[in-house]
């Protein structure tokens, strides 16, 4: 009987340990994450065709660019993304703040047509994490 | 017992000088490397390749018969010391009295291309590399 009522204030001491445990690694975590843009529809993407897709569809599918830069008889639609995730630890006393940003970059460049030429698109934002690293290189 | 005053002594040490101190990094994008460009042979690597191995250029431009594409990446780097926080083991108002920097690296990689998008050159800009603390602002 008495080792069966030790068992139990063992259990309890155990838990409420890990309690206390896990209340002092998890005190004063913050985790938030911000993004700017819309990610790139990948599906939209692979519907474009060099040569073929004209401007119209360009933008119908991937909507109206972020940003148009104008060149010798080319057009250059750049769509972008942006992501970023920050894990902070505040203790009041002693602070460590980390905010780590990626971005997904797409640029279609349309001839004097308005007929799509060329894609460059790069994806980066599958790689931000919640890494808490205020030094290192 | 006698281990035991040197522990208690390095953690009042540690305590002194973490109290009141603040670590901040920003970091966006991944820095690229001398290395991680080698692969890039000009005349023959196009920027879609570049950009499979490197991600998506941050800006483009169209200059002459040249598209110019520039990578960019960088690391902020703040740190902040509040040597009021010391006041609190002798007084119940603890003022503040706080020292703080920031460095910024821009790091930027610019390669240009011909109309077929093929790499011509690319070169690394310049940036120094701050320090980690950098709590004096003087």
């Amino acid at each position: 009987m008495r080792s069966r009522e030790n068992g139990g204030v063992m259990t309890s001491a155990r838990k409420l340990f890990i309690y206390l445990l896990l209340g002092l690694i998890m005190s004063g975590c913050v985790v938030s994450r911000g993004r700017v843009g819309n990610p790139i529809d990948e599906q939209s993407l692979q519907q474009i065709e060099k040569g073929v897709t004209p401007r119209n569809q360009v933008v119908e599918l991937l909507g109206a660019p972020d940003r148009i830069i104008q060149g010798n008889e080319t057009d250059i639609f750049q769509y972008y993304y942006y992501d970023a995730k920050s894990p902070a630890i505040i203790l009041g006393v002693f602070n460590i703040f980390s905010l780590n940003i990626k971005s997904d970059n797409l640029y279609v460049f349309l001839d004097k047509h308005g007929i799509t030429q060329d894609l460059i698109y790069g994806k980066r934002t599958d790689g931000v994490d919640f890494t808490l690293r205020p030094w290192g290189k | 017992m006698i281990g035991r005053v040197p522990c208690a002594l390095a953690l009042l040490i540690l305590n002194v000088i973490l109290v009141g101190c603040g670590v901040r990094r920003v970091d966006f994008n991944t820095p690229i490397h001398a290395q991680g460009v080698e692969f890039i042979r000009p005349g023959e690597t196009t920027l879609q390749q570049v950009v499979e191995r490197l991600g998506g250029p941050e800006d483009l431009n169209l200059v002459s018969d040249e598209v110019l594409a520039e990578f960019r990446w960088s690391t902020t780097r703040s740190a902040s010391l509040n040597l009021g926080y010391l006041f609190r083991f002798i007084s119940p108002v603890s003022p503040s009295m706080t020292m703080s920097g920031t460095g910024i690296n821009i790091e930027r990689l610019l390669i240009t291309c011909d109309k077929q998008l093929v790499v011509r050159s690319y070169a690394f800009g310049k940036a120094e590399e701050h320090a980690f603390f950098e709590f004096w602002p003087f």
